[in-house]
């Protein structure tokens, strides 16, 4: 008898490790892909960069107001532009104070992208959005602690583009993610997200 | 008499929405436009839609501007998957399929400019020259206009397919 009972307790055992392992594998689909809309999902870590101005900033500018964090580069001609476009119609339209929000690009492309650069592209496309930059390593290391994908792609000549995550994570003061605006989302649905963590 | 005065009546109204069309054998080339660029950047973007009202088909094989202006032009689709962006050139051109209305679009096929020496700034325009397999060569002058303005104009064209999965 006793090997019988051994056997079903091996069979329940590996049954709950299968479960458990499921369970565990679903959660990391979850955070890696968190689109469905209200999920808070901690994302992001501690980091130390510097703005688009050459002054450091760490993970407290997302603290004490809702945010609006984006992931682009400047040598991108249709998706980044469009996005920060966007942003600034958003908040905007919703006549959002200045400070009241804050308004982050982080470039994924920081061997390029000097705090100079980034100015230089977002000062003329928008009051509102403020450049990130740093350390190549440091700054892929924020990126991915918001476990955002990119990808360099070579265009030949040694130039090269990036595919990238390009949804804009909503957060609100606590720095959560409270949702994600698609690209080209429907902007009734994009500002609606937004005036959800304005409150 | 009436019918001079329909038939004239239908002529002004079909001449005028078709005054920015540019004919090229049997291709029409309609709305094309440049998007206005912040000061420092090297790259840009240029959309046109191509009616291709012949029994044959086509291929847009490359576009060019002046070399004081953009190095380069490279046919780009873009295509979201899971909210990634990716960027690929398309090989060998855009096809433009006998019969069938393409249209280079903000969010799908567009032109890439590398390259650029200057600014694109709204109100301006370049001239640039298309190249197609069969109908040849055209130059023609594309505004540079806004985002919001290029939305505007684009409207009921190729809203992008968000469901579409990345085609490489």
């Amino acid at each position: 008898m006793a090997p019988r009972v051994l056997s079903i307790v091996a069979v329940v055992a590996v049954a709950v490790l299968a479960l458990g392992g499921g369970i565990l594998l679903r959660q990391v689909i979850d955070t890696r892909t968190p689109v469905a809309a209200n999920v808070s999902v901690d994302l992001g870590a501690p980091f130390a960069l510097v703005d688009q101005n050459g002054e450091s900033i760490t993970e407290a500018a997302f603290q004490g107001r809702p945010t609006l964090l984006f992931f682009g580069f400047t040598h991108c001609p249709e998706v980044c532009p469009t996005t920060v476009y966007d942003m600034e119609t958003w908040l905007a339209d919703l006549k959002v104070e200045p400070g009241q929000v804050g308004a982050y690009f982080v470039t994924v492309d920081p061997e390029r992208d000097t705090p100079a650069d980034l100015r230089a592209y977002l000062e003329p496309q928008s009051d509102m959005v403020v450049g990130i930059t740093g350390e190549p390593e440091k700054v892929w290391d924020m990126a991915r602690s918001w476990r955002v994908y990119w990808q360099k792609r070579p265009l030949g000549g040694g130039d090269y583009t990036l595919d990238h995550f390009a949804s804009v994570f909503v957060l609100d003061a606590d720095g959560k993610v409270a949702d994600l605006i698609a690209f080209q989302e429907d902007p009734e649905t994009a500002k609606a997200k937004i005036a959800a963590v304005l409150g | 008499m009436r019918y001079t005065a329909a038939l004239a009546v239908l002529f002004m109204s079909s001449a005028s929405s078709m005054a920015d069309m540019i004919l090229l054998g049997d291709l029409h080339i309609d709305r094309p436009m440049l998007r206005e660029t912040p000061p420092n950047a090297t790259v840009g973007a240029g959309y046109l839609t191509v009616v291709n009202t012949g029994d044959s088909d086509d291929t847009l094989t490359g576009a060019a501007f002046a070399a004081d202006v953009a190095e380069d032009v490279h046919m780009h689709r873009m295509a979201m998957a899971d909210g990634v962006m990716t960027m690929r050139a398309v090989e060998g051109g855009i096809p433009l399929p006998a019969g069938e209305t393409v249209t280079l679009v903000s969010g799908g096929d567009h032109l890439m400019i590398t390259g650029l020496e200057r600014p694109l700034t709204a109100g301006e325009s370049h001239e640039v020259t298309l190249a197609f397999e069969k109908a040849g060569e055209v130059t023609l002058d594309m505004p540079v206009m806004t985002l919001g303005e290029i939305r505007a104009a684009s409207e009921g064209t190729a809203p992008m397919d968000h469901t579409a999965p990345a085609s490489n």
